[in-house]
């Protein structure tokens, strides 16, 4: 396998990877119509749903469990200039995860990486913190506090 | 550890998984249905050397996460990496543990009985070996009867060792246990199921 041309880290890439999965798939639409110049590209996994089983530790170091079953879609695919991109997204949208491959493709290209950074993956964490803010907001309202009364016995 | 796959020299597999899929495990079932009928399967597909095209369908078809593969392909061949991206399958270094076997090099191939061929109990606990021939034809060679087939039919299969044959014979004698086979060339196959009686 060759590394030479990579022009990332595996923990910048995991870092657009989750942002990229994780945003909603109409914000990438229109982030993929904004870009000017779209590299060719072809499957080589079309989208396709399946469930994967999410496993979890009790208090993050206890001995490991089934948490539940989850639905992803996933896709792989490959640009013109031969960057291959794989996305796993949650749910059954088919778009979100090809459009999250792309990018996944044209972030490895140092010719995009800079410009999709700051004009999209920039855009799209802000977008999911301040999504975020809300719905704790929203949840901080309805904050109940519980307490105990000490009998008097 | 396993190892990586290398998608830089990935190739995609069907160009429609479900179609395609549905289309080849029919052939498949109407070969294995009427042994020493040659179907054509993965037609369109673009396999990856030195797979040929109709058991790279087969495999697209018939692999998945619960198959383990045994190949006679180094480990880090890239047609490996083809079937564990789209087959998601286990690769396994021994045949006893394969549910398929896919093998490229039939003068090196191992021994019939080095596959699992099942037990009593269970006789469908077995491998089915995909056999890569450099030609099959039904104008002659061997002189195949038994279940599927009325009167008796004629199957070629180019490259195959005598040892091979006496492998098959034996095992025949070892029935409901043994192994089912697909020959494949090109984009054809043809099926010799446990259950045919071989001559010639």
């Amino acid at each position: 396998m060759s590394f030479s041309r990579n022009s990332f880290t595996t923990k910048e890439r995991q870092k657009w990877m989750s942002v990229l999965s994780k945003s909603s798939c109409q914000e990438l639409e229109g982030a993929w119509q904004g870009i000017s110049e779209k590299p060719d590209y072809r499957h080589l996994r079309k989208p396709e749903t399946g469930i994967i089983m999410v496993r979890a530790r009790a208090g993050g170091s206890g001995l490991r469990f089934n948490f539940g079953e989850m639905t992803v879609t996933r896709c792989t695919v490959k640009t013109d200039e031969g960057y291959v991109g794989c996305a796993y997204v949650m749910g059954r949208d088919h778009r979100h995860a090809e459009l999250a491959a792309l990018f996944d493709a044209l972030l490895q290209n140092s010719g995009y990486k800079l410009k999709i950074l700051n004009m999209v993956i920039l855009k799209l964490k802000e977008s999911r913190e301040k999504r975020k803010e809300e719905i704790s907001k929203k949840s901080a309202a309805t904050k109940v506090d519980f307490f105990t009364m000490v009998r008097g016995d | 550890m396993v190892a990586t796959i290398d998608l830089n020299q990935m190739t995609p597999g069907f160009s429609d998984p479900v179609f395609n899929s549905q289309e080849t495990f029919r052939a498949i079932l109407g070969a294995m249905a009427h042994p020493g009928r040659i179907v054509t399967a993965g037609s369109a597909l673009d396999s990856p050397h030195p797979l040929n095209r109709a058991s790279a369908a087969v495999c697209l078809t018939l692999l998945d996460f619960e198959t383990p593969l045994w190949t006679d392909l180094d480990s880090d061949h890239m047609a490996i990496g083809w079937l564990r991206f789209h087959c998601g399958c286990p690769v396994v270094q021994n045949p006893s543990e394969a549910t398929f076997a896919m093998i490229t090099n039939n003068d090196a191939m191992p021994s019939l009985n080095k596959f699992k061929t099942g037990n009593d109990e269970c006789p469908e606990s077995s491998t089915t070996l995909i056999i890569q021939t450099s030609g099959l034809s039904s104008m002659d060679g061997k002189r195949l009867s038994g279940p599927g087939i009325e009167t008796f039919s004629t199957l070629k299969m180019e490259g195959l060792t005598e040892r091979f044959w006496q492998d098959r014979q034996i095992q025949f004698t070892m029935f409901p246990l043994g192994v089912d086979i697909l020959f494949t060339c090109e984009n054809t196959l043809a099926a010799l199921p446990r259950t045919v009686k071989v001559e010639g």
